[in-house]
């Protein structure tokens, strides 16, 4: 695990945000704390669950109980960020055991297969999808490229028109930046 | 230990040894490279750990852009309805005019700006004139539609809490969502009065939302499908129906 300065002030600026909310100003942290960990926990919440309205109700309620319970958060025993994920996760097992959790769609339809728990597993695949997402388009392209569609570096070049010497430092510069952009998110390496 | 970064960067084939991108060539020329070079061992040690993790993406789904709102207000409901005051019906119509118009309708504006405005004017005279209600609804599909929605709505002290519970809607579009409609007469001046009852994205189950809106007099209530951006209600009206059972609490 990479813990750096800057998540440590992330996570000491993260815990104010629940503190203000704990206080009754629920706007602005709320917004900021969504703006933050919205996207993922949508994203945990259509892994979960399958279906883009219980991933949204997943968002929602995960930022109700967050308030409800804002004043017993403690920063020392936990991130702003982990807590919001045992949140969703307890919110998703609530969904399932509802009667009408059921898929809404037939199953064909779905983007995304729903996946049996594994909360860690689905947790590390957030961010790091948030941290490809982070790249230059140019860095995270050869990344995609070789991993999703398996071509080597001048199978790259020729898809994108560029010398092999260019693919080599974007490749060799994207795969920096990915590590730092995992590291900024406190990434358990494997 | 971490890796040497100038050192690195003289061997930048160390990102493709790790990802398993060099072509032949090149990846027999760094494997006979890498058993007597230290430096980019551990570099390529680092490296293997982002590839294996760049094994696992996520899938790049993407919420809808009104969702911030609707989480926004979700929590905003919650905060007002248990700071609700016990029954005292003056204290409450004053305290929902506040809240309204001061807390909730900033939280609401990006989602149903228009709508949220004629609430608030609406609400002053709903409020004035506040007697406890409540009313239960059976929605019908519209001709062309499918689906149907039985509805409560009660008071709760200066508004209203509507339980919706609704089966087999049509299936939405990404990024749209199902609204929830009051409709009262028109006024004076030929206008169809509306107040957004809610938002919601299941097209089967139940789901409570909170509204300004008397049943008393806005009698009818509809379902439409909406898209972000419409704060007014532009959408298709899928199901309607009347309150029925108009009685005290």
């Amino acid at each position: 695990m990479w813990v750096t300065d800057a998540a440590e002030r992330l996570a000491a600026e993260e815990a104010d945000l629940v503190a203000q909310i704990a206080a009754e100003d629920i706007e602005a942290p709320v917004a900021e704390l969504y703006r933050r960990y919205g996207k993922r926990l949508f994203r945990f919440g259509v892994q979960a669950l399958g279906d883009h309205g219980l991933a949204e109700e997943i968002v929602q309620e995960t930022f109700v109980r967050l308030w409800r319970t804002a004043g017993r958060f403690d920063a020392e025993k936990a991130s702003v960020g982990t807590y919001l994920y045992v949140i969703a996760r307890s919110v998703a097992a609530d969904i399932r055991k509802r009667p009408s959790s059921r898929p809404l769609r037939p199953v064909e339809d779905l983007d995304v297969p729903a996946q049996p728990d594994g909360t860690d597993r689905i947790l590390d695949s957030l961010i790091v999808r948030e941290a490809l997402e982070s790249l230059t388009t140019s860095h995270a392209q050869v990344l995609q490229l070789t991993q999703e569609e398996g071509l080597t570096q001048s199978q790259i070049a020729e898809r994108l028109g560029v010398p092999l010497g260019t693919v080599k430092t974007r490749m060799f510069h994207g795969m920096r930046a990915m590590r730092a952009a995992l590291g900024e998110r406190g990434f358990h390496a494997v | 230990m971490p890796y040497d970064v100038n050192h690195a960067l003289e061997h930048p084939d160390i990102a493709g040894w790790a990802l398993g991108a060099l072509d032949g060539e090149d990846s027999q020329a760094f494997e006979e490279h890498l058993q007597s070079c230290d430096g980019c061992q551990a570099a390529v040690a680092e490296f293997e750990a982002v590839a294996q993790a760049l094994k696992h993406p996520a899938p790049a789904v993407e919420p809808a852009a009104d969702l911030q709102a609707r989480t926004i207000a979700a929590v905003q409901r919650a905060a007002m309805a248990a700071k609700r005051p016990e029954k005292s019906p003056a204290k409450a119509s004053h305290w929902w005019h506040l809240h309204w118009t001061s807390r909730f309708l900033p939280a609401l504006t990006a989602v149903a700006a228009a709508a949220v405005t004629a609430g608030a004017f609406l609400g002053v005279q709903i409020f004035q004139a506040a007697a406890p209600a409540a009313a239960s609804y059976n929605l019908a599909a519209r001709p062309g539609q499918i689906g149907s929605a039985t509805a409560v709505a009660r008071d709760v002290h200066g508004g209203y809490e509507i339980q919706l519970t609704v089966k087999d809607l049509p299936k939405l579009a990404q990024g749209q969502f199902y609204e929830c409609w009051y409709k009262g007469p028109a006024t004076s001046a030929g206008q169809q009065q509306l107040v957004s009852g809610g938002t919601f994205s299941s097209s089967n189950g139940t789901v409570t939302m909170l509204t300004a809106a008397s049943p008393g007099e806005f009698r009818v209530m509809e379902i439409t499908v909406e898209q972000p951006g419409a704060g007014n209600q532009q959408g298709t009206v899928i199901a309607s129906g009347s309150a029925q059972h108009l009685h005290d609490d």
